[in-house]
């Protein structure tokens, strides 16, 4: 027997990473969110929705100026 | 980005997946009922050019990424366990993947290596492979979803028995491999 030719072989494997594209595609695109991977954006503890934090944070230290007001 | 990354890691696994296989079947024999080795081989070298440009593009994405990039160094993709976030799940997939430039950079150059060094050389794709496994699952993403985990676990052994098979008894003989299809 010849068995399957190495073009066949090939094409199969191509086939089948295009496939598994697709489907990593069509998965990961019904699930952005995922809560397990490290490098994924930080997401809000009860909303799940992803955290963005301001860059400019609120200080508790008592104000150093004083407007014409005060 | 970060969607392109995970759809990228994924593609170029399930590319390694039929590399290792269409390997471990050219010294085991286990696909001889299918096609000629020489056919094999041909596919085995082949799937070279599926599973590098994915798993580069894994990398790209990554960095293109404004999250990850803001954690992520350009030199946490070449040296192991530096990251600061999932040191050991990213350094993990990090020294994967320097084994497997190992393993792609010798297999260009077989001609000129010593065939005992290529040969052992060659052999740390099982390592790498097995790094890469543990990479996805301590990393996380997707693998908490069953129908990912079904399928990479159920590959995954598939893989490691044959692996196995191939270390505890070598090479079938054409003889012995039409022995064990009667």
């Amino acid at each position: 027997m010849r068995g399957v030719p190495a073009w066949a072989l090939k094409g199969s494997a191509v086939c089948l990473t295009v496939l598994a594209t697709f489907a990593a595609a069509g998965y990961v695109g019904g699930h952005v969110r995922d809560r397990a991977a490290p490098l994924r954006p930080s997401l809000h503890p009860d909303t799940g929705q992803v955290a963005l934090g301001p860059g400019i944070q609120a200080t508790s230290s008592a104000p150093v100026t004083e407007t014409h007001e005060s | 980005m970060w969607i392109l990354a995970r759809v990228s890691g994924l593609s170029a696994s399930a590319a390694l997946g039929i590399s290792l296989l269409t390997g471990v079947a050219l010294r085991s024999a286990v696909l001889d009922w299918l096609a000629t080795n020489r056919a094999v081989r041909a596919t085995h070298e082949f799937t070279a050019v599926l599973w590098i440009p994915l798993g580069l593009l894994h990398l790209v994405f990554l960095l293109l990424d404004s999250n990850v990039r803001a954690t992520l160094r350009v030199v946490d993709l070449v040296v192991p366990f530096q990251s600061s976030i999932g040191p050991l799940a990213l350094g993990l997939g990090t020294l994967s993947f320097d084994l497997f430039v190992i393993v792609a950079i010798t297999g260009w150059l077989r001609r000129r290596i010593n065939p005992v060094a290529w040969r052992w050389l060659h052999r740390l794709s099982y390592l790498a492979c097995a790094l890469l496994f543990l990479h996805a699952l301590l990393g996380g993403s997707d693998f908490s979803s069953p129908q990912v985990s079904a399928i990479t676990w159920s590959v995954a052994a598939v893989l490691a028995v044959l692996s196995l098979a191939r270390i505890a008894w070598g090479r079938l003989s054409a003889g012995d491999s039409r022995e064990l299809r009667r």
